[in-house]
């Protein structure tokens, strides 16, 4: 009896060919469409194998950096030899001129996404109900349960969320354990007592040993005065991460131009005066080593993207790219305050707790580490620094040590040239509360811990 | 309809028109690939309006064979991404065609 009622829902309720062409017309039309939809779907929510092989197709180009527009496709398609006849091009065309607004792409994907949910609810019905027909013994209790596991798969668990159960959490805490021993045994044999870094290196050696580096997943807050180093501190932590360690790193500037950017490279690499490169008052020895320290930038895995019109949606948008692209581990943002607000009638303090969530989420969601720089009042507080505090993984000050400090602490007097503390005003991992002092050389854009004098 | 979609038909329409010659042998993958590569650029302005023109200009023209076909590999192996590669190729094709209305004359 119920048979002809699934039957009819296989027909009339469980895809949605023009949501699948809209969707695919508009990857093949804008970007910010290609991003939203290659990471939102997959090739098995479309239900038409042909519109899942031109998902794949789009992908593809997509990943490999080749903007994938219809020629493109028609391309790709074209020498893996999808496209034997005539009618497979007019496909493809119908399926291009099927143009929606740019800014409507998230509903379109919702439809994909919606059906692609149902037919799956439809295969658990299906499924719960040949149990029924089939298995006369079966305990009804063992079913209702086994269906209300798959239901809950299916509506709560559908996206990203996980729920470990007694053995998962066993495993992984085992694992966990385990890798601790492991390392701490080299650290022992091989390392001589160092601790080796967990995540990313921060450029302190200091910072390192009490954070273990920079975690995918985590969400790093810099605050600092204006002209008090925030961008030094960002390029520096992309020195260390993308040109000593050779990760790869995103940084979005809202306030620099291209030029400023590789000029600073250029000071920071070759450890020659900021002031000096940007006049061009140097000698030709110099001028070789600025060029030797661009050779390493060469090399690096520093991608740089100047957007002074930045918001939190467009920041999404990029870093998803660059994740699929160029597989970044880290971005930094330099910095919020210069961030564009969406609705103009937020608060500034409003504004950066959004930003802040957005950010601590995309970390999460890509895995990546991310760096948010931001603007210190003149007394040295953080306007919504609570809930700042509270999103982030480890926050961070950056302060100039005090002149008084400088020459009445006796622990600084251990140090030679300290003149910025490190402050670690949170830290999720680790310890916090503690002041580290560096040696940042504003002239040549320079940080590095302060050494110790020997006694 | 708007400009943008307007556009967005003719380039789509282009594009189909040549994938089908091709798909119907009636163009090798080499003449297909610089075709739908010169539809992109023409699309995003970024080919120099002397190198269309030289194409007109040749299509106009009522060479002989051989000449043609010369003409032909030049456009061809021209390299759409090097305006260097571009601007030879004008200069070529231009001085082919000239030859050949001296020799006509």
């Amino acid at each position: 009896m119920a048979d002809p009622v699934l039957r009819q829902l296989d027909e009339d309720n469980l895809f949605d060919l023009e949501s699948e062409r809209r969707v695919l017309s508009s990857m093949l039309h804008a970007e910010d469409a290609c991003v939203e939809a290659y990471n939102t779907l997959t090739t098995v929510d479309f239900y038409s194998p042909k519109h899942g092989t031109i998902f794949d197709l789009v992908c593809s180009l997509f990943e490999r950096e080749i903007r994938p527009t219809f020629v493109e496709l028609l391309k790709e398609a074209h020498s893996l030899g999808l496209l034997t006849n005539p009618r497979d091009i007019e496909e493809l065309k119908y399926i291009a001129e099927q143009y929606i607004d740019d800014e409507n792409i998230k509903y379109w994907i919702k439809r994909v996404k919606d059906k692609s949910r149902l037919r799956k609810f439809e295969a658990f019905l299906r499924h719960s109900f040949q149990m029924v027909l089939e298995r006369q013994d079966i305990e009804v209790e063992e079913l209702l349960l086994a269906a209300e596991e798959e239901l809950t798969n299916l509506t709560a668990l559908e996206y990203d969320d996980h729920i470990d159960s007694p053995s998962d959490l066993a495993s992984l805490g085992y694992d966990e354990v385990e890798r601790r021993f492991l390392r701490f045994k080299e650290i022992k044999e091989l390392h001589k007592g160092v601790l080796p870094l967990d995540g990313l290196p921060t450029g302190f050696d200091t910072l390192n040993h009490i954070t273990l580096g920079y975690k995918p997943g985590d969400l790093i807050i810099l605050g600092a005065q204006t002209g008090h180093g925030k961008t030094a501190f960002a390029l520096h932590t992309s020195r260390s991460v993308s040109v000593d360690y050779q990760s790869t790193v995103l940084y979005l500037n809202t306030e620099m131009s291209r030029q400023q950017i590789a000029l600073r490279w250029g000071s920071i690499l070759s450890g020659i005066e900021h002031e000096r490169i940007r006049s061009g008052d140097i000698n030709e020895t110099e001028l070789s080593i600025i060029l030797e320290g661009y050779s390493r930038l060469r090399e690096s895995g520093f991608y740089s993207y100047p957007c002074p019109n930045l918001t939190p949606e467009k920041t999404i948008s990029i870093a998803r790219k660059f994740k699929a692209q160029k597989n970044i581990d880290m971005m930094i943002v330099d910095y919020v305050g210069r961030m564009d607000k969406i609705d103009p009638k937020m608060q500034e303090w409003q504004m950066l707790e959004q930003i802040v969530k957005t950010l601590k989420m995309l970390a999460q969601n890509l895995n990546i580490v991310v760096m948010c720089l931001v603007q210190l009042n003149p007394d040295g507080s953080l306007q919504g620094a609570k809930r700042m505090k509270n999103e982030s993984d480890l926050m961070l000050k950056l302060t100039p040590i005090p002149r008084e400090e400088l020459e009445e602490n006796e622990e600084l007097k251990k140090y030679s040239n300290p003149n910025y503390y490190i402050h670690i005003d949170k830290n999720r991992d680790g310890r916090s509360g503690v002041r580290i002092p560096i040696t940042f050389d504003l002239q040549k854009q320079i940080m590095k811990d302060a050494e110790r004098i020997a006694l | 309809m708007n400009e943008e979609i307007r556009l967005r038909k003719i380039y789509d329409e282009t594009a189909s028109v040549i994938l089908r010659h091709a798909v119907n042998n009636r163009l090798s993958s080499e003449e297909m690939a610089f075709l739908l590569n010169l539809l992109d650029k023409v699309f995003d302005c970024t080919i120099p309006e002397a190198f269309i023109f030289v194409i007109k200009e040749f299509q106009d023209y009522d060479s002989n064979e051989e000449l043609r076909e010369i003409i032909k590999a030049n456009i061809l192996a021209t390299d759409l991404e090097d305006d260097q590669s571009i601007k030879s190729s004008i200069t070529e094709i231009r001085d082919l065609l000239s030859a050949q209305e001296v020799s006509t004359q």
